[in-house]
């Protein structure tokens, strides 16, 4: 318990232009169906848990968001990674009514509320590292985007 | 002294909090302020906010029920600015003395 998972397979470059935050989130989560990590009902949960307590974290810079739900629509706790060629417009977790231009989605698929200490602080120590972001959007395919978070998330 | 009640609340009461509360537990110890933490979602803030002393949020709270002190504190997520409101938590907590 406790662990999260998170490998190659949870990494999604998304290059298309014109998505909103929620085509984001249903591509991120059906990655994580596919995967077996959660129910067919977590990407409409997240949707909706946006709509009310949106997760855009404004970093001053290359922003990011973590979008994630209850944990009754996940079977076992995982992180997917989006890597947006084109940075989406995402609603401010301290500021609903005002949204940022977000470029990496990390969606947390957790199994344990108040848990995931450890993993959820490196989720957090990653998104602060704007060098490290800038380097992955930088990236060229999932390979390469899944090495540069792996010494931080892992 | 009595340790201080702190409630932490975030959209589900989850994953935000846990990181929050984290960072405040960790920041107090250092500045011997004694505090017992709990997580909730901002939902349930109305009901069980006036039953301690500080409230911590992810985001904009407000509600006129409520008379314990709110501190928003995305700052513990984002890293910006981050020393100020954790010195502005233990301000509070120690102002109640």
């Amino acid at each position: 318990m406790g662990n999260l998972r998170f490998d190659s397979t949870l990494v999604v470059r998304i290059t298309e232009d014109g998505l909103n935050s929620e085509d984001v989130e249903r591509r991120l989560a059906s990655v994580l169906f596919e995967q077996g990590c959660v129910k067919d009902s977590f990407a409409q949960a997240v949707i909706d848990r946006e709509a009310s307590y949106p997760t855009a974290l404004d970093m001053g810079g290359l922003n990011v968001a973590i979008p994630h739900c209850d944990i009754e629509h996940v079977i076992s706790g995982a992180l997917c990674v989006g890597v947006l060629a084109h940075p989406v417009d995402w609603r401010k977790m301290d500021d609903p009514n005002s949204s940022c231009k977000v470029s990496v989605v990390v969606m947390l698929a957790l199994t344990e509320p108040h848990a995931h200490l450890d993993m959820l602080q490196k989720v957090v120590a990653l998104v602060r590292d704007q060098e490290l972001v800038g380097r992955l959007l930088a990236s060229q395919d999932e390979d390469e985007a899944f090495a540069l978070v792996e010494p931080t998330l892992m | 002294m009595a340790s201080k009640r702190v409630l932490i609340a975030c959209g589900n009461g989850v994953a935000t909090s846990t990181v929050v509360a984290a960072k405040i537990k960790e920041y107090c110890a250092e500045h011997g302020v004694d505090i017992q933490v709990s997580q909730c979602k901002m939902l349930e803030l109305h009901d069980k906010a006036n039953d301690y002393d500080l409230v911590v949020t992810s985001g904009k709270f407000s509600d006129p029920d409520v008379t314990t002190p709110c501190i928003m504190a995305i700052s513990l997520l984002t890293g910006i600015n981050e020393e100020a409101t954790l010195d502005e938590i233990v301000r509070t907590l120690r102002a109640q003395e």
